[in-house]
């Protein structure tokens, strides 16, 4: 333990890189600085505090359709004309909207980044929008749902994730929306989303790598200072939902020739203080060849070909999933059963000291990682800024983790991971022949 | 023999001059006495460190009816040693919390372990104990077989893939890199293929790039415990001569799965080896043409301009002994011919009108001002230095490669596009629902068919 600790010490301090550091403009823009000189690299991201869970129905998907818009010019700059002078410098950058926020991202040299600060101020407040293009990047939107859904379970996820939550619930709908309704919007109500929500006081700028923190915030100031605050901000939804007291069991038929069952719990927003045990367990559970499903499922009783389990950190209620892919011949049931019994051990026997141990290097190992890139850094700074609720959270989490006992994962695992609490889909092959089942039926009682 | 990498110093002094200096880690490179080439650097940024170990053996080296036997052999390789069960050495791997990893890819091999840096003693150690001492455990091998038999029924679920596995048998034929793994295939690999396949792995095939938080002078002695007993037995394999037949003409095949509401489509023809004499002005084109993403013609054209597509790309895939060109998209079914035109029509504007002076430019603007960018891991350092050294490159070229990028002109682009650009001679594959397609793009020409679960060969 002590020896971990070290370490940690060691990663927070980091050699080559500052504690991350804020400032706030007058307008209301969050800027948030981390420095990191040891290469010539910066990473800029822009996250809006906006996503599919502010969408109301009728206009299911705009917040990712209008993230496309955001790349389709400005009062200077020319439709995807910012994409192409970040390439020019060397840089990439891309976006993405989730049901909670949505980020614009430029990974880059660090001496261009003038360039990114310049290009994202201008369409924060200088977007333009013209029917036609709307039109344009609807069809690509249409494109990017049906490679999405291309993949037989990379369909069905969707509908399994739809479940999890009741039916008008703003996380009901994920952030590719409805296609019927993305049909129906109209550069009017793209208009409305952007005056709504496209402001500094609903962002923050998160700037990662070899930067200076005066000279980054003279230039925010240069290039954002003058962004007017959008006034009034929207009330956030609300994103309560009742306990799920019964247990829901969806079946599903598939092209995929191997048998799936996911199973999901309900479980907190990312800033409630069962989070960390939670990702311990999640360590515990799925980490590794050694983790208990892999171990269990694949290994000992050879059952499956894949398990794992994880959360998916919201800033409301999430979702912890479990899933295995597995042998045709092993029953749906076989595998439920397998994997309650692992989740009946840990909310009666809890788990071992040496599997807590494990797990918090596991974590370390993961950050230490991760600190090579300015853009991962970014990117775990302004989660815990926007879904955590605190970029300082960057810092704590390794100190939360490491504080998690066995007697909590015990604690949330008998509080979330209840069979009533459970929605559970299995998907079996379609095309299995009559011969082929009793085959499998047959092998299945050898299993 | 000690050399210092200072790519990106040297490229701020005669490049941009506005560009920070780096300062990129020095190598020192030498030889184990059983022929093991050793390059070490120091790197102090982060507590971990990074172990990335190149074998000159890939899956062009497995016979032909036994593909997939690279995989599993590096599947089992963790799966026991002399020393340690299959189960002890992942707990053993977890509790580090770093991981080691094997591919077999084409033509070169590739452990990889990256480990925080008080672990590098474990991570060297088990790295030479997977590669010195698998014992392939029959019970394992049945448990990986039968898992790799249920798996492999479902490639298919990926249209991109399965175009891929069309497209590339198309080209490469009955080669090693034109077949895939399948059933069959699967089937045909014994216990003994495994072990004589590991048996092939030896040092003086090999070269371990470490790179991370340590001192030089106990780090060389790390791997002197690690690997200085790594034995020789036999003689080292050569790879067949596989003869890269020309494509005469075009090569048409639809692949019907009737589920799809969008079409991929996937095109392939021969390109230029890694060290052909045009491969940076072949970089640039590509990169104009296609490789940059929303920079390139074709994202301009298919997606930007027509909204026919999530994403369209162009690539080169340069081999030592071959080369080929690639360009993948998917489109609604009703598009896919109209997308299919877009993209021949791009091609021959290329080859007809060839690129600007402007569009070159910011193609080197892109590769130099990009280099940073892909230094930033140790793990990346590594894996770009194995990968210019396999292909016959020094150290000095690394250097200068970005020199040599920047001299090209616009008549040598132009020119390596007129020689290596070729709508006369490639193949096409298109996946998607047949009902709807099949009338749609029977005006491009008679295709192939065949069914999207089908094997590609037999």
């Amino acid at each position: 333990m002590k020896k971990l600790l070290q370490i940690s010490l060691l990663f927070i301090v980091g050699l080559g890189a500052s504690e991350p550091t804020h400032f706030v403009l007058d307008n209301g823009l969050k800027v948030i600085v981390l420095e990191k000189h040891t290469i010539p690299v910066a990473a800029v991201q822009v996250w809006y505090d906006v996503g599919s869970h502010d969408e109301w129905d009728g206009i299911r998907g705009t917040a990712h359709l209008f993230e496309h818009m955001m790349f389709r010019g400005s009062e200077n700059i020319a439709p995807e004309e910012h994409a192409r002078l970040i390439n020019e410098v060397g840089g990439y950058n891309n976006a993405f909207t989730s049901d909670d926020v949505t980020v614009y991202h430029e990974r880059l040299p660090a001496g261009e980044l003038e360039l990114a600060l310049r290009l994202e101020a201008e369409r924060m407040h200088l977007l333009k929008m013209s029917d036609e293009i709307l039109a344009t990047e609807r069809e690509v939107v249409h494109e990017e749902y049906r490679q999405s859904t291309s993949n037989p379970i990379g369909k069905l996820f969707l509908k399994f994730r739809g479940k999890m939550y009741p039916e008008d619930h703003p996380y009901a709908v994920t952030p590719i929306g409805i296609m019927d309704q993305l049909d129906t919007i109209s550069v009017k109500t793209c208009q409305t989303f952007y005056d709504l929500y496209y402001g500094p006081e609903n962002a923050t700028l998160v700037i990662a790598g070899d930067v200076d923190l005066e000279n980054t915030r003279t230039l925010v100031e240069k290039y954002f200072g003058a962004v007017r605050p959008l006034g009034t901000l929207p009330k956030n939804p609300n994103l309560s939902v009742p306990e799920q007291t019964e247990k829901v069991v969806l079946n599903e038929k598939s092209s995929f020739d191997l048998p799936v069952t996911m199973m999901g719990f309900r479980v907190p927003g990312s800033a409630h203080d069962d989070i960390a045990a939670l990702d311990v367990l999640s360590y515990i559970l799925s980490n590794g060849e050694s983790s208990r499903l892999n171990q269990t499922l694949v290994r000992d009783k050879q059952l499956a070909l894949g398990a794992g389990g994880f959360p998916m950190a919201m800033k409301g209620p999430g979702i912890f999933i479990y899933f295995s892919f597995y042998f045709p011949q092993v029953s749906s049931s076989k595998i439920e059963n397998a994997i309650m019994d692992i989740i009946e051990d840990v909310r009666i026997n809890g788990v071992t000291t040496s599997e807590l141990t494990k797990a918090r290097k596991q974590m370390l190992a993961g950050k230490v990682f991760e600190r090579y890139s300015a853009n991962s850094l970014a990117n775990s700074l302004g989660n815990a800024e926007l879904i955590m609720g605190d970029y300082r959270e960057f810092n704590r989490e390794i100190d939360r983790f490491n504080a998690v006992t066995a007697e909590d994962v015990k604690r949330v695992a008998n509080t979330y991971f209840v069979e009533e609490k459970m929605t559970i889909m299995h998907i079996a092959p379609e095309d299995l022949s009559f011969l082929k089942k009793c085959m499998f039926w047959i092998a299945g009682l050898f299993m | 023999m000690k050399h210092s990498i200072s790519i990106i110093t040297f490229l701020s002094a005669t490049l941009n001059a506005q560009a920070p200096i780096i300062d990129y880690p020095e190598f020192e490179t030498y030889t184990l006495s059983n022929g093991l080439k050793v390059m070490i650097a120091e790197h102090h940024e982060n507590p971990a460190v990074f172990m990335n170990m190149m074998i000159e053996i890939g899956s062009m080296d497995v016979p032909i009816g036994k593909e997939g036997l690279g995989g599993i052999m590096s599947e089992l390789v963790p799966k026991g040693t002399t020393a340690h069960s299959a189960d002890e050495i992942s707990a053993m791997i977890d509790a580090t919390g770093g991981g080691i990893g094997a591919s077999v890819g084409l033509e070169y091999s590739n452990v990889s372990g990256r480990f925080l840096a008080e672990d590098l003693g474990f991570g060297l150690n088990m790295m030479a104990e997977l590669l010195q001492h698998a014992t392939f455990p029959e019970e394992e091998f049945k448990l990986t077989m039968k898992q790799n038999k249920e798996g492999i029924k479902t490639w298919y679920s990926d249209p991109s893939s399965v175009a891929s596995a069309h497209g590339d048998y198309l080209l490469l034929g009955e080669t090693p890199m034109g077949r895939m793994t399948t059933e069959a295939s699967l089937k045909s690999i014994s216990l003994e293929d495994v072990k004589e396949f590991y048996n092939r792995i030896r040092p003086d095939i090999s070269t371990l790039v470490l790179v991370g938080d340590f001192e030089m002078a106990a780090a060389k002695q790390l791997i002197e415990s690690a690997f200085g007993n790594w034995t020789v037995e036999g003689i080292k394999q050569t790879r067949p001569d596989f003869g890269y037949p020309a494509l005469n003409g075009l090569k048409f095949q639809f692949v019907d799965n009737p589920e799809l509401d969008q079409a991929t489509i996937y095109i392939l023809h021969w390109g230029i080896p890694r060290k052909h004499e045009d491969r940076y002005a072949i970089r640039l084109a590509n990169y104009i043409f296609g490789g940059g993403a929303f920079s390139s013609r074709l994202m301009e054209v298919v997606r930007g301009e027509g909204g026919k597509t999530y994403g369209v790309g162009s690539w080169i895939a340069s081999r030592k002994d071959y080369g080929a060109f690639g360009i993948r998209t998917s489109t609604r079914n009703p598009e896919v011919y109209n997308t299919y035109q877009l993209i021949m029509g791009e091609i021959k504007r290329l080859r007809q009108e060839g690129v600007t002076e402007e569009e070159l430019r910011k193609a080197k603007s892109f590769y130099t001002g990009s280099q940073p960018l892909s230094l930033e891991s140790p793990g990346a350092i590594a894996g770009n230095i194995l990968s210019a050294l396999y292909y016959g490159f020094t150290i000095e070229d690394l250097e200068t490669s970005l020199i040599r990028l920047n001299a090209v002109t616009l008549e040598e682009v132009n020119d390596a596009i007129r020689e290596h650009y070729d709508e006369e001679n490639m193949v096409l594959v298109i996946v998607g629902k047949g009902e709807e397609i099949k009338p749609l793009i029977a005006p491009i020409g008679t295709f192939d068919e065949s069914f999207y679960k089908d094997d590609v060969h037999d």
